[in-house]
């Protein structure tokens, strides 16, 4: 199902927690959309699926409004951070609610709610859990019933709202290419909201970044990740750290070093470089900045390293190779490799 | 709340997992021995003289005080208030915990300490609320009067001042019940396509049954023991408005001691056997009952 979202926004009280917010979303796309908390990601998603109603703006399902629709009739399937399994039933009756909740024609036999429901058990890989209650599940197999239950309906539109916020690192890795999966198989839309930038990256088709009821991008995990649309997005996903620089003549002037690499979007004057630790490497060449080490950690196979511009000039991050040895205090020289200084219209700084 | 209860094998260390909480054993046994103490003269003496008294004169004079008009009409009276009053409690205090814990809306905070105000406020004090409202000279009790409508001593009267005593007890343990279990499930049963009332008898209902059940319960305790409202509006007519509890009085004014500890020993086996139907309710449904008993 093709979803449409028109100027949408939502206002409590004299605060748009969305603001004009214009998506569209084809159909068999999976959308994470991805922010710090309060960026309105969850009021949007709350939006889409009919339990608040928008202050302006139209909704629409493949092309018809369903602005005035309510929740029950836009055929949404919602799965909530604690799952909100029905605490008194079994996984089972979980599964079979929206199928025994229907009424007249579409109403099913209960051999056909019990093929269905079975189908469901299987698809979401908990056999043998059937007559368990939600209170004796793990948090994994929760979200799966909840999963289950929403699909069992066969929404036309699948909403998760932190769907793995949850649950421990392992179990979260797992049920997310677990999803990824389930995705492939059956090209339902599905749009999920995270605040883990990892997790919207990795799992879906296009992220889109919000922040302060806005849109900050929308774009595939690669474009979000190589080119942040603002210093906002290239500050909230992944490492970054920041350098003091001046712009003149359309070029960065480090203190009185020329840096080439950066791309510039900035007018001549003060401004901010904002760097990855990919963007700074060890050199012994021109133009390069002195630095020494003050921290050093273990990320994956690299050591990432704090290094300082002596003066108080500023603070880098730099990845090296976990064998070489490094000690604090020591001294070298780095380049400077990549970055970007934004325009003043797109700079908001991560709070 | 109810903590697990500690098969003997796991005694020991559930012992000292609790003696490292900062107090020592001598603190421990003395505390324990001072709540002993304490309601052993504040809860259990009495009590036993409850039943010894109404025993003092012997089983003949202790049955005739039971089954004496008097006492058969304070007895079908105030289970005559109980069975109504209970249910009116259940109904408003499940549509006024779905109300503030369910919507938003304007005025929230004023309604819910509204909730409380019965435990605040001197249940003599409700009385003569109620006795300014209905009375003869009150703001509703001339028009009703002409309608022919009694409510100041007489059966109305007294289960609107046990309704007014009552009405929290339904309620609180309802809204800290269903506060704490959110809106989620409720959210969930909509977009699965289920109506609001298939929503709220499947979902919601079910989840809060027991703390419903719990709050009656409560409910119909106090509501057999009720003394200070009720005495205020009932007008202590005997054999036609007297509660239990009132009759309890009129007869130790009377100075018929044993016929007084008689009826109050029925009462008082009352509130055991709500106190029996508590603790079996706690042990037979420990998660709901104990989710209930957590958030109150």
């Amino acid at each position: 199902m093709k979803l449409e979202l028109e100027n949408v926004t939502r206002r409590f009280g004299p605060r748009s927690v969305v603001d004009h917010v214009s998506l569209e979303i084809a159909s068999g796309q999976l959308v994470g959309i991805l922010g710090p908390s309060g960026s309105g990601k969850t009021t949007l998603l709350r939006l889409i699926a009919g339990l608040e109603s928008a202050y302006e703006g139209r909704v629409l399902f493949d092309g018809l409004d369903v602005s005035e629709l309510p929740l029950r009739s836009r055929g949404v399937g919602l799965v909530f951070q604690q799952y909100a399994l029905f605490r008194h039933m079994r996984v089972f009756e979980n599964i079979a609610f929206g199928l025994r909740a229907r009424s007249g024609k579409e109403r099913l036999s209960g051999i056909e709610i019990r093929r269905r429901v079975s189908e469901l058990i299987h698809l979401v890989q908990l056999e043998g859990l059937e007559d368990r209650f939600p209170r004796q599940l793990s948090g994994g197999q929760k979200q799966r019933v909840a999963l289950a239950r929403a699909l069992a309906v066969e929404p036309r539109l699948l909403l998760l709202d932190e769907p793995f916020g949850a649950l421990d690192a392992m179990v979260r890795r797992d049920l997310r290419r677990w999803l990824r999966s389930l995705h492939e198989r059956t090209g339902r839309t599905t749009i999920f909201v995270t605040h883990d930038q990892e997790e919207a990256l990795e799992l879906a088709d296009r992220v889109i970044v919000m922040n302060a009821g806005r849109v900050e991008q929308d774009a595939d995990p690669d474009r979000i990740y190589d080119d942040p649309a603002s210093s906002f997005v290239f500050e909230f996903i992944g490492e970054a750290s920041r350098l003091p620089v001046q712009i003149r003549d359309g070029l960065v002037w480090f203190r009185d070093r020329l840096l080439t690499s950066p791309r510039v979007e900035a007018p001549d004057g003060p401004a901010v470089l904002h760097l990855r630790p990919e963007h700074v490497r060890w050199t012994e060449g021109e133009g390069s900045i002195d630095v020494s080490v003050i921290a050093g950690r273990r990320i994956g196979p690299h050591r990432r390293l704090g290094l300082e511009i002596p003066g108080g000039w500023g603070r880098l991050e730099m990845d090296t190779d976990a064998a070489t040895p490094m000690r604090i205090g020591d001294q070298f020289r780095v380049e400077i490799t990549g970055g970007r200084v934004y325009a003043p219209s797109k700079s908001r700084p991560l709070q | 709340m109810s903590e697990d209860r500690p098969s003997s094998a796991c005694l020991q260390a559930h012992a000292r997992r609790y003696a490292g909480a900062g107090d020592g054993p001598v603190l421990r046994l003395l505390l324990i021995l001072i709540t002993w103490l304490f309601l052993s003269i504040a809860v259990l003496l009495p009590l036993c003289v409850v039943f010894v008294e109404a025993f003092a004169r012997g089983s003949d004079v202790f049955l005739s005080a039971l089954v004496s008009r008097e006492t058969l009409q304070a007895l079908s009276l105030t289970l005559t208030v109980t069975a109504l009053v209970v249910p009116a409690n259940m109904i408003f205090g499940l549509s006024a915990a779905w109300a503030l814990t369910k919507f938003e809306f304007p005025g929230k905070p004023v309604l819910l300490s509204l909730i409380d105000l019965p435990f605040a406020v001197s249940p003599v004090i409700a009385g003569y609320v109620l006795v300014l409202v209905f009375g003869s000279s009150g703001w509703l009790g001339p028009v009703l009067s002409e309608l022919g409508v009694k409510v100041l001593f007489s059966t109305p009267g007294i289960v609107l001042a046990t309704i007014f005593v009552t009405f929290p007890m339904v309620a609180r343990p309802l809204i800290a019940l269903m506060e704490d279990q959110g809106r989620e499930e409720e959210e969930t049963a909509l977009s699965l396509g289920a109506g609001g009332l298939r929503t709220f008898l499947t979902v919601t209902l079910p989840n809060v049954r027991w703390a419903l059940f719990y709050g009656g319960l409560l409910c119909a305790a106090r509501s057999f023991g009720e003394f200070g409202a009720v005495s205020v509006v009932s007008g202590h007519i005997r054999g036609l408005t007297n509660t239990m509890p009132l009759h309890v009085e009129a007869l130790y004014n009377d100075n018929r001691v044993a016929a007084a500890f008689a009826v109050a020993s029925l009462l008082a086996s009352f509130s055991l056997f709500t106190l029996i139907l508590k603790f079996v309710l706690e042990r037979k449904l420990p998660d709901d009952v104990r989710e209930a008993e957590r958030v109150r």
